[in-house]
């Protein structure tokens, strides 16, 4: 009976769970995309010999990190979602949370690279920022994408909180199926074995990526 | 060229550098030892201002590089080191160093360690650098091996690599901070010869080092410090065979 039912439920809503799988993907990349771009910037806050700067980004990685999601994606849904779009909001959100991690993650990657090569480079003259971009970020980029890659796998299992705005992601196909068919837990079933499907390539990505790097 | 006056250095409450006065004559090569813990290589750092010192001057050429009457906060060094980091780019152009650990840049090629600060430094073209580098390269046998990865050669070769990085921007002076102290005793020999090879050609260096016989062979002058302070300064026959402080005599006994 409930295997049947798995069945039937794959058989009539395959397009919902391939339209929600992309939404949730889609979520995911623009996250880490932009959360990379802006975590950069705080990373590179974090460190800087400026303490203003580098207060502004501890204090951000503090707050994004200190405070559950959840309440992050509502505070900022009900406060921008009126003006972006309800979608946009929730991106938003996502990417923004995301920042504080991938911060931590480049400035963590930046550290691990030792400090005699930038020592060296500045005693050849070299400016300091121009040490960072030739000498400092090519050497962290090694640390820094197996752990990038991870980060993504857990934005791909955070977006499910977004159902709580029903904006179309895989854990919104739920509610759709429960809605027709009174089933739960067959399109719990379902959606948990895509989500692994999904987690599960990405971390064996990451993986071949780390050795191929190790490798070079 | 070089004039360090009245420097001192300070870890937290730890005193490395107590009064320190030195200068670097032109085409003079300077030897600094004395017993590990001593502030040998702050010193040497603070020549090219890798680390600031808490209070002195160092003038290079009559021109003030650092001048400070005493850094009380770690706010205030943050700033002066901030305020002083863009002039200092060009003074170590002409001021090099090469470090115990080599750091001979690991993501770059062998021939692409000398040849960015040439191309950024010096405005001139990938080829011409290329060429210079080349050349520096056949003068220490790696030229077959310029476009390898640099994490791929010896100890020996890194550190032969980083003395020619160094020189490729024609400095005026190059510190060495324990150049064979991090190498495998069958490749001291051809990192020594290649820095009286290099000094030879007309350059300043000052020298920190454990390698007592190449002290004396390659120095006008020898430094002998202790605790912070320089204890004993001479000719390296003064320095050697003649001692006068019972601490350099200590220190000799035990090393030689």
């Amino acid at each position: 009976m409930f295997i049947e039912n798995i069945f039937r439920i794959i058989q009539n809503y395959y397009i919902d769970f391939l339209r929600g799988t992309w939404v949730t993907i889609k979520l995911a990349v623009i996250a880490v995309f932009f959360g990379t771009i802006l975590g950069s910037l705080i990373a590179v806050a974090k460190i800087s010999k400026r303490p203003i700067l580098a207060k502004v980004g501890s204090v951000y990685v503090e707050v994004f990190r200190g405070i559950p999601l959840l309440l992050q994606l509502w505070v900022i849904y009900l406060l921008t979602s009126t003006t972006l779009g309800k979608t946009a909001a929730v991106c938003l959100a996502l990417f923004l949370n995301s920042a504080a991690y991938v911060a931590e993650i480049i400035r963590s990657g930046i550290e691990s690279v030792d400090k005699g090569q930038m020592e060296a480079a500045r005693s050849l003259g070299l400016s300091r920022w121009f040490s960072m971009r030739k000498i400092i970020f090519p050497q962290a980029i090694k640390n820094i994408l197996p752990a990038l890659g991870n980060e993504f796998v857990t934005v791909i299992k955070e977006t499910s909180l977004a159902s709580a705005f029903y904006i179309g992601d895989l854990m919104t196909i739920k509610n759709t199926i429960t809605t027709s068919t009174y089933l739960s837990l067959e399109p719990y079933i379902i959606i948990g074995l895509i989500y692994l499907f999904l987690t599960f390539t990405i971390s064996k990505l990451v993986k071949l990526l780390e050795v191929k790097l190790n490798h070079d | 060229m070089i004039k360090l006056e009245n420097i001192n250095k300070t870890f937290g409450t730890q005193e490395v550098l107590k009064n320190i006065n030195l200068e670097v004559k032109d085409n003079q090569v300077i030897s600094i030892i004395g017993p590990s813990g001593s502030g040998k290589s702050t010193l040497l750092r603070c020549i090219n201002l890798l680390e600031i010192p808490t209070s002195g001057k160092v003038i290079y050429n009559d021109k003030v590089m650092f001048s400070h009457p005493g850094i009380t906060s770690k706010r205030e060094y943050e700033k002066i080191s901030r305020s002083i980091d863009k002039s200092l780019n060009s003074y170590r152009e002409k001021v090099g160093m090469v470090f115990q650990h080599f750091n001979i840049f690991k993501n770059l090629s062998v021939i692409d360690n000398i040849t960015l600060a040439l191309i950024q430094n010096k405005k001139i073209s990938k080829e011409e650098a290329e060429k210079i580098a080349l050349n520096l390269l056949e003068k220490i046998g790696l030229r077959d091996k310029a476009y390898c990865k640099s994490t791929k050669l010896s100890g020996g070769e890194k550190q032969r690599l980083a003395i020619i990085r160094a020189t490729a921007l024609k400095p005026d002076c190059l510190l060495f901070d324990e150049p064979t102290s991090a190498l495998d005793p069958e490749m001291v020999k051809e990192v020594l010869d290649l820095i009286k090879e290099i000094v030879k050609e007309g350059m300043s260096a000052v020298i920190v080092t454990h390698e007592m016989r190449f002290a004396e062979e390659i120095s006008d002058l020898v430094i002998f410090m202790d605790k912070g302070e320089i204890v004993e300064v001479g000719k390296p026959e003064a320095i050697f065979h003649n001692p006068s402080s019972n601490r350099l005599k200590d220190f000799l006994n035990k090393v030689l």
